[in-house]
């Protein structure tokens, strides 16, 4: 069932109560991305205001997580509650872990932004979907979803025949135009401002059971139940395709979600706000949000950070991107280990898609950046030359954009202020600015949400599962000690490096085949390196630049999706597809069949990640290629 | 050159911050750097009656002394701070230090030290091996280092596996986190 932004509280207040009560355990699965920690870290702190124990159990896929559940109940460990972080969302969670609703009496409260949501956990009476969503919209939406049934546990609709007999376009299509799709995304900012938090042990307002009762957000059945008719049948099947068709995100972080609770329960703070900030930042920086939304997000937290500091001077509103910052060390290691909290600010700022700017050189970020890249081709020598070119339109030495940031002359930083934006102009780049916040440190240095998040995403670079297991907690630790996050940061210059030179192997060796409804990139051999990053978090990152650059460079006319097979091991290839948020409101023919496809190779497919990855059994990946190709 | 091995035995422990691996072939080497030198000066004298008029013959001798001394200072300031280091750890008990890290004697060492400790404790009815500070939380956020099986608590039993974090009561865990099985988190 579906948790609406109004209900936040009542809900956690309730698990409040029950696991006081009874003194269990409250059981934490989390994946392995920022949004996912940050969420966990909010959610861990609100477990411990109220001395609530709890358990955290990395978790690397759906199998893993059938594995955790075997064992707990080995152990017999007992638990009423548990929290899924960025996972669960998309899949039947009852009929993966093999549980029948009307024999257990646990609760799974979800907070997800992958979508669209398996119907049967909006059904459920165990499974609590946190959403953004007000109840008012909510409702809307209901009477817009598809058949419950037809779906196997992951979301895929198992009656590929009537693929044959049903066309994937109908005539009278209609597309989505740009303002249903903003209505459909609009943040509830009405509950947020006029937020009054009441709470107390008398008077909760619901218990669980009541909660649960039929008109409290749960989708009653739908459709009627006269199946004999098969026009009726394939009608509710291609709606159940359209449905699953494209895994998609929320408009919405998780951290962003956590803080809110967080906030409506009185137990925000600064650092909580932080959290949020980097979550979101995840997100823009994968492409899982449009930037409408982003900026929407933007505003709500800039509203929400006048709560915590006093309001900004005008001096420091001018001095964004911290370029008049002089202090010569980056990092008081010792003194910053245990202190990401009562002596730093956070500022808002207007920041530039400059990937690790402050923590190199300008001239390697314009390098390395990824919008550089995709623009100019900065692997390239005429790339090389364009760059050259902008320093000298801006009239900055080289040897000063070789200089690290916090060592570079301030009237450079000067220059850059007034000039950068439309010099970039000049090279096609108008992006280039994005709202963001920056978070001061006690001894002066600077750092930015863009930055702290890719910081921490490079630790997440692992091959194996121990290896998985050791950078998720290491990834884990640098949300507070400075020391983890300053390794993260040379893993990060060293990522984004190889990244550009992947993404130029691509580009450049036109390695991206064409197909008529969609175009596909192969990866025979991988290198270890090129293993350990597809097989983390970070695949998706590494995708969305080639998607860009291949977009922005017009290397073809028209936008396709585009689909990625690599051979991560001797046995198996992954696979997984990419569609940039934005490009498309209706769902191409592509993902339909593609997901099809899937269905009919399920033997020999493996499901980790809900439908956003696929790993296929060597020697399947070629029929599945064929079939996709012979659409 | 003499003294280098001494040199390098201090540098092996002053370079980590934990406890390395007891370094046997480096203690051997001074060890026996030491007897050499010591049969030496005793060849010395006896060849000159100990008579040390000479200041060829008693400088030689008076080096030969300062480099065992030095050494074998080297060497002890090595054992000891290889035990101050074990010993303020709190990890006596400590499975993997055991193991890998310590030279048998030093096992010994510790655990003669961790029976004294605990007749001690016995006999002044005082646990002395337990913190001296007062906890500042009733409830603990921990790392699970190794796995510790399922242990009993107040609520319960709770299975401790391997690279999973809790928060749970210090009075169900502090043992284990003496012991090392557990990691505290601030």
């Amino acid at each position: 069932m579906l948790v609406t932004r109004s209900k936040f509280s009542d809900v956690w207040n309730l698990l409040r109560k029950h696991c006081l009560r009874n003194n269990q355990p409250v059981l934490v699965f989390v994946t392995s991305s920022v949004d996912a920690l940050c969420s966990c870290k909010i959610l861990t702190e609100l477990l411990k205001c109220d001395f609530i124990s709890f358990q955290v159990y990395p978790v690397f896929g759906y199998n893993h997580l059938k594995q955790l559940f075997l064992e707990l109940e080995e152990n017999r460990t007992q638990w009423e509650f548990s929290l899924f972080i960025e996972l669960g969302a998309t899949v039947d969670l009852l009929q993966l872990l093999h549980w029948k609703e009307t024999e257990i009496s646990k609760y799974l409260f979800v907070w997800d932004t992958q979508r669209p949501y398996h119907l049967r956990n909006l059904d459920s009476r165990n499974i609590f979907l946190f959403d953004r969503h007000s109840q008012e919209s909510w409702a809307k939406q209901v009477k817009t979803l598809p058949f419950v049934g037809l779906e196997n546990e992951y979301g895929l609709v198992l009656q590929p025949s009537v693929l044959e007999e049903t066309t994937l376009y109908e005539d009278n299509e209609i597309d989505i135009t740009d303002a249903d799709a903003t209505a459909s995304v609009e943040w509830d900012n009405e509950s947020c401002v006029s937020l009054s938090w009441k709470y107390s042990e008398d008077e909760t307002s619901q218990s669980f059971e009541e909660l649960l009762s039929p008109n409290n957000n749960r989708i009653t059945q739908h459709g009627s139940t006269d199946s004999e008719n098969s026009d009726h049948n394939s009608k509710r099947i291609r709606e159940a395709l359209l449905y699953y068709a494209k895994p998609e995100w929320d408009a919405c972080s998780s951290s962003i979600l956590t803080y809110v609770l967080a906030r409506d329960i009185n137990q925000g703070t600064i650092s909580h706000l932080w959290l949020a900030i980097l979550g979101l930042t995840d997100h823009l920086l994968d492409s899982r949000i449009l930037r409408r939304d982003y900026e929407m997000q933007i505003s709500f937290l800039r509203t929400e950070l006048e709560r915590y500091q006093s309001t900004t001077t005008v001096t420091e509103d001018l001095s964004h991107i911290g370029m008049l910052s002089t202090s010569s060390n980056n990092w008081d290691k010792e003194n910053e280990r245990n202190d990401h909290g009562s002596k730093s600010r956070i500022l808002y700022s207007i920041e530039w898609k400059l990937e690790l700017m402050r923590l190199w050189t300008f001239y390697d970020s314009l390098m390395h950046s990824c919008l550089f890249v995709s623009h100019l081709a900065t692997w390239k020598q005429q790339g090389q030359r364009d760059i050259l070119e902008l320093l000298a339109i801006l009239g900055i030495p080289l040897k000063d954009a070789k200089q690290t940031w916090n060592h570079m002359d301030v009237r450079c930083k000067r220059l850059l202020q007034s000039k950068f934006s439309v010099a970039c102009r000049h090279f096609g780049v108008h992006d280039i600015c994005f709202p963001s916040f920056i978070r001061i440190f006690g001894d002066g240095s600077c750092f930015s949400a863009m930055d702290m998040v890719l910081c921490i995403r490079s630790l997440f670079l692992g091959g194996n599962t121990r290896e998985s297991m050791d950078a998720f907690w290491k990834a884990y630790d640098s949300l507070v000690d400075s020391i983890v996050l300053f390794e993260g940061l040379q893993r990060a210059i060293y990522f984004q490096r190889y990244l550009i030179e992947e993404v130029a192997q691509v580009a450049d060796r036109q390695r991206i085949l064409s197909c008529k409804h969609f175009r596909y990139i192969l990866w025979r051999e991988c290198s270890v390196q090129l293993r350990c990053l597809l097989l983390s978090p970070l695949y998706r990152s590494f995708s969305v630049m080639i998607g860009e650059t291949v977009q922005r460079r017009n290397i073809f006319s028209s936008k396709k999706p585009l689909l990625f097979l690599a051979r991560v091991s001797p046995d198996e290839w992954q696979v997984w597809c990419l569609a940039l948020i934005g490009h498309t409101s209706t769902v191409s023919p592509f993902f339909l069949y593609f997901q099809q496809t899937i269905v009919e190779l399920l033997p020999h497919v493996r499901i980790e990640q809900g439908r956003l990855v696929y790993f296929v059994e060597n020697g399947y990946e070629k029929i599945l290629l064929r079939k996709l190709q012979s659409l | 050159m003499y003294g280098d091995h001494a040199t390098a035995l201090v540098h092996h422990l002053y370079k980590s911050s934990t406890l390395p691996p007891y370094n046997e072939d480096l203690v051997r080497q001074v060890v026996q750097e030491i007897n050499e030198l010591y049969i030496r000066l005793v060849q010395l004298l006896e060849s000159v009656n100990n008579d040390l008029a000479d200041p060829k013959i008693g400088g030689t001798a008076i080096f030969f002394h300062r480099v065992i001394l030095r050494n074998k200072r080297c060497v002890l300031a090595y054992l000891l701070d290889r035990f101050y280091r074990l010993r303020d750890s709190g990890n006596l008990s400590s499975v993997d230090q055991l193991d890998e890290h310590t030279s048998a004697s030093e096992k010994q060492l510790l655990a003669e030290y961790e029976q004294l400790v605990a007749t001690y404790s016995d006999n002044v009815q005082i646990d002395v091996s337990s913190s001296l500070y007062p906890p500042q939380a009733l409830f603990l956020q921990v790392k699970v280092a190794k796995d510790c099986g399922t242990i009993m608590t107040e609520n319960g039993p709770v299975h401790l596996r391997k690279d999973t974090l809790h928060y749970m009561k210090r009075t169900d865990i502090e043992l284990l986190i003496q012991q090392g099985y557990l990691l505290p988190i601030s």
